[in-house]
């Protein structure tokens, strides 16, 4: 997971922890591409409104990498606008969370579908 | 009086007074004096006649004269001797004296000879008793007789010429041995020979006549009281002329009518008729010259000081001259229409003056900038606001096109068309507004634009432009709208980790075991802050609707299929409260135009609050066909609302229920409006169509389908 709120990223570790995830975060840009690279996750959660370098900008990093391109990224931002959610489509990502509105619980199902439905 | 009757009037007025007094004038000066000429003639014929009858008597008297002085007449009166009478006197002696009788009387009286002859019929006459009875004659009488006397008689009944003298010797000496009568009649043959003389018909009657003709007995009367002639104008030709005769004892004895042709009178006449034709001529060139010099006084002169008092007003322009007042005619009507006329003129300009001058007053007070174009599109007027919100002076302006001096832009700040103004103006031409931006040498401007056209008599003269400047508004509305989004992401982060840290500790995911009473607490905490997250994304769903910021995917979507989702979606709620959930769809219809995730959201919204007011019943959805709109309805059996309610439901932050009821619904008062302005910007309306408290109510929403 590549997101700067601390708070949120220690939630999601508890929730996808306890349904059997191996959950690594960052807490910037940045620091995300550089474990993506050095981890090679079978799936990445992305935020978007993040410091220096957002999310939307690490999604095209990630999908321009030809090592990485193919891993699924799932969005999770509280922008719900129909332009965000577009735009991040196009650039390459699998789904679009509504972080306000989805629980750690709720979006640890979706990664699990995906996984398990990896068409 | 109005001049059309004033002039001819008096032109009448003249003529005929001159005429009156013309003929006055010539029928008692001129035309008197012609018939006075008349009468002196008349005078001059009755004293000719006169002459006549005197010429005969003397002519009578100078032949007796050759027969009363002779010797042998003097001693046959004495000694009677026959021989006298054989050897003087025969029948033709009677015609070559021209006489009827010849009588000698000695100095007694007696007749000694007396024989009478009718020259024509050459037949004896017997004495008249008249000759004989000398006792009743006055001339008899001896102190008379031997007077010589020479006159007319009436004898029995028959006017007679008579010379009486004494018979003397050849040498005229006495004694008188008795007297010599010599008698003619007065015949119609006489009277001839009179007219003949005279040149004229010669008519008479005797004084003595009982039966007269009425002219006569006219003379008559006349000569009774008068002397001299009676002049009878019987016609305008003839004259009568008539003329009393005595006899020898000086008694009236005829009256001789000689009639005249009147050719002085007819001269005369014509002559009056010639002068008054000529001075009728000259009086009509006379009333016409001075109607002219009328004409002049009464109008011409008035008119040209009217002419030169309008003159005065003109060049001056001054409005409140008048001219001064012309009397009650047409010139004096003229005038006071003309006054009045310059007294509305005046009251307008004054009128056109101050509202002109309210206009500019006005435009430039106001704070909007204000442009007008002619027809072409050429700047024409710029206000004061002009120069201030755009930076060019006035003059720069004027009598350029608006897309020389501006540069405008849509609401999202793409160039627009030059003619963009031009276009909005004609699409309505009473008025229109419109957001844009608008660039002159200053910053570029958000302004609602408001335009219209000049029409003057049905022809478009110009168009206005009015400029609200909205920038601060523009701007205020960017940090509200930014302010909004940060705000919303900033509490929705901590909202997020709220409720998720909350169900990760409902979930066990920290292996920790909860009593019911801390598992009861964790649920409530975790409902209220997802409600308090969905008043966030209400609120961040309104502020969008409002900026015009909510970006619609229209597409064909298939409304009874999304239904039919919504259906087994919303199935486990229905099931929870015991509710039925029904959907009909009266026909086949084909799909319809809308952002598919928006009007998912409606329909959710909808039956949403339905079934959050309704305990008991069911929840029904219909589509139908109307209009070529789809109408999607959403009827339920709840609570319904009051009417005096209901009209609150599309408000903003409005529960038409009382706040018990709205609490426990646990609503945030926003999702009737948002559905609504979603639902509009998709194209179509929604309304709620009925609701009776305790019935339940019925919402109604269209959408285009698609063709």
């Amino acid at each position: 997971m590549i997101e700067d709120e601390e708070q949120i990223r220690s939630m999601y570790q508890v929730a996808f922890e306890a349904l059997g995830f191996v959950f690594d975060s960052a807490g910037d840009g940045e620091k995300g591409m550089e474990m993506t690279k050095a981890n090679k996750p079978d799936l990445i959660l992305l935020d978007i409104m993040m410091p220096n370098v957002d999310g939307l900008t690490v999604l095209t990093q990630i999908k321009n990498d030809p090592n990485l391109s193919t891993i699924p990224v799932i969005m999770l931002s509280n922008l719900s606008a129909q332009e965000n959610v577009d735009k991040a489509m196009t650039l390459g990502a699998k789904n679009y969370i509504n972080k306000s509105l989805v629980k750690p619980r709720e979006a640890a199902e979706k990664v699990k579908a995906i996984l398990s439905n990896p068409i | 009086m109005k001049l059309r009757i004033k002039i001819p009037l008096l032109f009448l007025v003249v003529v005929i007074v001159f005429m009156v007094i013309v003929h006055f004038i010539l029928s008692s000066v001129v035309l008197k004096s012609y018939l006075d000429l008349e009468s002196q003639e008349a005078i001059k014929v009755s004293e000719r006649l006169q002459q006549s009858i005197q010429d005969r008597l003397t002519t009578l008297d100078s032949k007796s004269g050759d027969w009363s002085n002779w010797d042998d007449a003097y001693n046959f009166v004495v000694n009677k001797n026959q021989e006298f009478i054989k050897s003087n006197i025969q029948n033709t002696t009677f015609a070559s004296l021209n006489i009827n009788f010849m009588i000698f009387y000695d100095a007694t009286g007696s007749v000694v000879f007396g024989q009478g002859y009718d020259n024509q019929n050459k037949k004896i006459l017997t004495l008249p008793p008249f000759f004989l009875n000398k006792d009743r004659q006055q001339f008899f009488t001896p102190e008379n007789f031997s007077q010589p006397r020479l006159g007319l008689v009436n004898v029995d009944g028959k006017i007679m010429y008579i010379v009486f003298k004494p018979i003397l010797t050849s040498i005229g000496t006495g004694p008188a041995h008795g007297m010599l009568l010599f008698g003619r009649y007065l015949d119609s043959q006489e009277v001839k020979s009179l007219a003949a003389i005279e040149k004229n018909p010669l008519e008479y009657h005797l004084y003595s006549d009982t039966k007269l003709p009425w002219d006569y007995k006219n003379a008559k009367n006349y000569f009774q009281n008068n002397k001299g002639i009676y002049l009878l104008r019987e016609s305008e030709q003839i004259l009568g002329t008539y003329t009393l005769f005595y006899d020898i004892y000086n008694k009236p004895i005829i009256i001789f009518e000689e009639t005249v042709n009147r050719d002085i009178y007819s001269y005369g006449k014509k002559n009056t008729y010639i002068t008054e034709l000529f001075l009728l001529t000259a009086g009509v060139a006379t009333a016409l010259f001075m109607i002219i010099i009328l004409l002049n006084k009464l109008i011409l002169s008035r008119l040209s000081k009217l002419t030169r008092e309008v003159q005065k007003i003109g060049p001056s322009g001054s409005l409140s001259l008048r001219v001064s007042s012309f009397g009650k005619d047409e010139l004096g009507t003229l005038a006071d229409e003309f006054n009045k006329t310059l007294g509305n003129l005046e009251s307008a300009t004054q009128a056109k003056i101050f509202a002109e001058q309210r206009s500019q007053s006005l435009l430039g007070v106001i704070e909007e900038a204000v442009i007008i174009t002619n027809v072409n599109n050429t700047i024409v007027y710029t206000n004061d606001a002009c120069e201030k919100f755009f930076g060019y002076k006035k003059e720069e302006m004027n009598n350029k096109l608006i897309s020389e001096c501006f540069e405008l832009f849509d609401k999202k700040e793409k160039p627009l068309d030059r003619s963009f103004l031009k276009k909005l103006v004609t699409s309505a031409p009473s008025g229109n507004s419109v957001t844009i931006y608008i660039k002159g040498r200053n910053e570029k401007l958000a302004v609602i634009v408001t335009s219209s056209e000049i029409m003057v008599e049905n022809a478009i003269r110009g168009r206005i432009y009015v400029f609200h400047n909205i920038t601060g508004e523009v701007e205020l509305d960017k940090q509200k709208d930014d302010f909004f989004s940060i705000a919303s992401h900033e509490l929705r982060t901590p909202l997020t980790v709220i409720s998720g840290s909350l169900d990760n500790i409902i979930q066990g995911y920290g292996k920790s075991s909860l009593s019911d009473v801390d598992l009861k607490a964790l649920q409530n905490s975790v409902s209220s802050s997802e409600r308090l997250t969905r008043l966030v994304n209400d609120y961040l769903d309104v502020s969008r609707l409002e900026q015009g910021r909510v970006v619609l995917n229209i597409k064909t979507v298939e409304a009874d299929a999304l239904v039919k989702s919504i259906e087994v979606e919303m199935q486990p709620l229905f099931a929870k409260k015991g509710i039925e959930l029904k959907f009909n769809c009266d026909k086949n219809h084909g799909p319809v135009m809308a952002d598919e995730d928006k009007l998912k959201e409606v329909i959710i919204n909808l039956i949403g609050n339905s079934l959050k007011f309704t305990e008991k019943g069911e929840i029904s959805i219909n589509h139908s066909v109307e209009n070529g709109l789809l109408v999607t309805r959403v009827s339920d059996t709840g609570m319904g609302i009051a009417k005096d309610k209901q009209h609150l439901l599309f408000a903003r932050f409005q529960q038409a229920m009382d706040n018990t009821t709205a609490r426990r619904a646990g609503g945030t008062g926003l999702g009737l409006y948002i559905s609504r302005e979603l639902v509009k910007l998709m194209g179509g309306t929604m309304v709620l169509e009925k609701s009776e408290p305790g019935v339940g109510s019925t919402f109604c929403f269209t959408l285009p389908l698609a063709k």
